[in-house]
């Protein structure tokens, strides 16, 4: 490999510093994440419970917005951040507004994390412990609705500037086309838009007024359903950065070049038309909502396989012509031409082989009337735990096993420790996973600090609940492992000197970007597009919603988290050191 | 625009599973009659459900011939009532609503599944087979408790019914 | 991670392969509990299946440490 070029470090000094401050943050959220999740694998399975139940619901709630909120998003800002300045070879209009959005989601992830975590501790009165849905009539503390606005705010003002840096390089550069990864980060971003006016005015008109006092009721079915209506593309701005690693930087490690720019272009703009107009597919069983609006959602979110399932020929073909590049031979035999032991390289095709696993359980999610089987079930989180905790993580760790080094011009610690980490992803993903498939078909609720029952027992078709719940603990406890593997490598590569020439550079694809027609740059056409979809969508049931049950609901109170808080994770802990008051 | 020839190929099967999903699903709703819960259960207001004609004084009652509705109140954390007695071989229509936060309503082990949501009434029709009991669990958080909140679905021998206190609390 | 060069079987690729096959055989248990209704006791099953995929990867390792030693 040819070293001897400069890094994104070298090149965009400020830029690179800024992408790092991302990605501190989004490691930060994962460590805690992944020790809140550690502690819901053990206590639901009664293996180890070390806090009291009623308190499981805080550390659920910060493991998911951590997780899913903080981490994922962070690392796609830093991410995107670094794929706009580097292919469009161009720093930002101005750096400072890019220091300004940045801290606005920072502060924004701080209010809403620390209002979560003050759960633990009853004598402040402050608490959220909502879940990553927060769903009304259960409400919050105002800062939990207020660190939420100012994070989304931040993530607009991200989009803001990088639409700008890339209205100016359109200046300089008017006939060129625009560059594959700024195309991915500019139709991601149409996406955010679009799919955050649902959670914005959810907030915004309903849930922050709500908290403070200022309107007495909400109707929980509306802010449910705008909730969805940007809860199901959410997940796409999770998988979307993971996507521009799989197109862009895997067949480059693979030793090849991605097969088709132009294919790349038409998957992102699916994303765009199709993200949005499928919210309902989570409310199948709601009452409230006709089955026509359900029938329309599951019809759309059919349609959306189609961009994932020619990723994942896009991704396997590229993979192939790079080992054949390397020497690889044979219908099979050139898997092992591969490069199985550059962590960056295993983690994105482990991740892309659980991704293949996770769409297959999204099928039957996605299958309206299957759906009553396992809906809310243990399957739910087993789903998601494949797609945004596999699919989407451990292509975010191997993706930064590779941009690390030319983010800091230092050296990984240790690509073997490194490989081992995404290896053991693997491992303990699959059993945890599998342990949550399974136990989700027999019925077992998502959700909940201890799924066993006074009244009844869970029949099993095969194995046992028992075997079922170990599965799920060592899987969790690998899981774990894994995660301080890959922070504690991070952390000690900081100790390593400074060195020169850790660039690299990205291939050119095969069938490149002059291949595809130059309406696929368009962006406006796609909003307009995916915008009309949204509307036909989405007008009728919330007209219908609005309508039967009225703007503010039918009445009924709000619940606030706090009052129902009857234990103490304080007293919890004192009491386990021995600290007894 | 070149598109390798593998690749259409691969995009045809694709569309071909799309379309295969969307008419199975089709089928399951036209041919079987698998029907999704929708809006037919109507509105009510969470605070007044002691008001309601029917909300006020959960339980089961006949309406036909082999034909029985039960009507159950999920409140934090339990449910009303509890247990749920129907008669074997019936086909019984709940209708659910909630006074206070969100909850799930889940027989365990069979399809009968539905979210329960304040202001809102669902509305499931199964059909009850063999006598027997089975779990009843909330599948959404609905507040510190929500662990404990369960229900028991009991199926007795069409002659052990007793309409008369069928459910009744 | 060169453009070019020969097959390096590595001991990376070992790893990766005992790990899939493990979680494929763990998965295909799974597959047979629900799909056939047959119940594969878990314990000696995973462990033999451990152990065996364990003997393979040190002998593969072996074979191609020798051969890299021939060339």
């Amino acid at each position: 490999m040819s070293v001897d070029q400069e890094t994104f470090a070298d090149r965009y000094p400020q830029e690179a510093e800024l992408v790092r401050r991302a990605f501190l943050v989004a490691f930060t959220a994962l460590g805690l994440g992944a020790l809140f999740g550690i502690f819901q694998a053990l206590h639901r399975t009664n293996v180890l419970r070390i806090i009291p139940s009623t308190d499981y619901y805080t550390a659920l709630t910060a493991h998911g917005v951590l997780l899913a909120i903080v981490f994922t998003i962070f690392y796609l800002v830093g991410l995107y951040q670094w794929a706009v300045t580097r292919s469009l070879d161009r720093s930002p209009t101005n750096i400072n507004f890019t220091r300004a959005w940045l801290t606005l989601m920072t502060v924004g992830s701080a209010i809403t994390g620390v209002t979560i975590l003050l759960g633990f501790v009853d004598q402040i009165g402050i608490s959220a412990d909502v879940l990553f849905t927060f769903y009304a009539p259960l409400q919050a503390h105002p800062l939990f609705y207020t660190g939420l606005v100012v994070f989304i705010i931040g993530t607009w003002l991200a989009g803001v500037d990088w639409f700008r840096t890339w209205l100016h390089w359109k200046q300089d550069n008017p006939d060129e086309r625009i560059p594959l990864q700024t195309f991915m980060v500019l139709t991601t971003m149409i996406m955010w838009y679009i799919a955050t006016i649902g959670v914005a005015i959810a907030v915004l008109f309903f849930l922050l007024p709500w908290s403070l006092g200022l309107i007495d009721t909400v109707n929980p079915l509306l802010t449910r359903t705008l909730f969805w209506f940007f809860g199901h593309p959410v997940v796409y701005f999770w998988l979307l950065p993971a996507y521009m690693l799989w197109y862009t930087v895997l067949p480059k490690l693979a030793g090849g070049r991605l097969f088709s720019d132009p294919l790349a272009r038409v998957v992102f703009v699916l994303f765009v038309l199709l993200s949005t107009p499928v919210g309902i597919h989570h409310q199948y069983v709601d009452p409230g909502i006709a089955e026509g609006f359900k029938f329309i959602a599951m019809t759309n979110t059919m349609f959306l396989l189609l961009p994932s399932l020619l990723t994942a020929f896009t991704v396997v073909a590229s993979m192939e012509h790079g080992a054949r590049q390397r020497g690889g031979e044979g219908l099979f035999g050139w898997l092992t031409a591969l490069p199985w032991r550059d962590p960056a390289f295993t983690g994105m095709a482990l991740a892309g082989l659980m991704f293949a696993a996770g769409g297959f359980s999204g099928m039957i999610n996605a299958g309206m009337n299957i759906n009553y089987l396992i809906h809310n079930t243990l399957w739910v989180p087993g789903h998601f735990h494949l797609t945004v905790g596999t699919a989407v993580a451990l292509t975010m760790m191997a993706g930064t096993y590779w941009l690390w080094p030319q983010l800091t011009n230092r050296r990984l610690y240790s690509r073997p420790i490194g490989l081992l980490q995404v290896v053991m992803w693997f491992g303990g993903m699959a059993l945890m996973s599998n342990s949550m498939h399974v136990a989700g078909l027999y019925g077992v609720p998502r959700r909940t600090a201890e799924p066993q029952y006074a009244g009844f027992d869970f029949n099993t078709a095969f194995g046992s609940m028992a075997e079922l719940n170990i599965q799920l603990a060592v899987g969790g406890t690998l899981l774990f492992v894994s995660t301080l593997l890959f922070l504690g490598n991070l952390t000690l590569s900081l100790g390593n000197p400074k060195v020169e020439g850790l660039g690299q550079s990205l291939p050119e694809p095969l069938s490149g970007a002059e291949d595809s027609p130059r309406v696929l740059d368009n962006m406006r056409l796609w909003a307009g597009i995916a915008l009309v979809l949204v509307v036909l969508a989405y007008v009728l049931p919330l007209g219908a919603i609005i309508q039967n049950g009225g703007l503010f609901g039918t009445g009924g109170d709000a619940y606030p988290v706090s009052v129902l808080g009857t234990f103490d994770g304080l007293d919890a802990v004192l009491e386990l050191l021995g600290v007894g008051r | 625009m070149h598109i390798h020839q593998y690749e259409k190929l691969w995009l045809g099967m694709s569309l071909l599973l799309i379309v295969g999903f969307i008419a199975t699903i089709t089928y399951g709703a036209v041919g079987v009659g698998v029907t999704m819960i929708d809006d037919s259960g109507g509105n009510v207001d969470p605070n007044a459900l002691d008001e309601h004609p029917e909300f006020s004084d959960p339980g089961v009652e006949k309406v036909g011939e082999n034909e029985y509705e039960a009507y159950v109140v999920a409140r934090q954390f339990i449910f009303q009532p509890d247990p749920i007695v129907v008669p074997a071989n019936s086909t019984v229509t709940f209708y659910v609503t909630s006074a206070d936060v969100v909850h799930g309503f889940s027989v365990v082990g069979t399809n009968a599944n539905t979210m329960v949501i304040p202001g809102e009434v669902a509305e499931v029709t199964v059909e009850v087979g063999e006598p027997g009991e089975y779990g009843i669990v909330c599948h959404e958080y609905c507040g510190a408790g929500h662990h404990s909140m369960e229900g028991m679905l009991r199926v007795v021998p069409e002659g052990e019914y007793n309409s008369s206190d069928g459910g009744e609390q | 991670m060169s453009g070019r060069g020969p097959i390096v079987k590595t001991r990376g690729g070992l790893l990766v392969a005992w790990a899939f096959l493990l979680v494929f055989g763990f998965e295909l248990r799974t597959a047979l509990g629900l799909f056939l209704g047959i119940d594969v006791p878990a314990v000696p099953y995973l462990g033999t299946l451990a152990v065996v995929l364990t003997l393979f990867a040190v002998l593969a390792d072996f074979q191609r440490t020798s051969a890299q030693g021939e060339a």
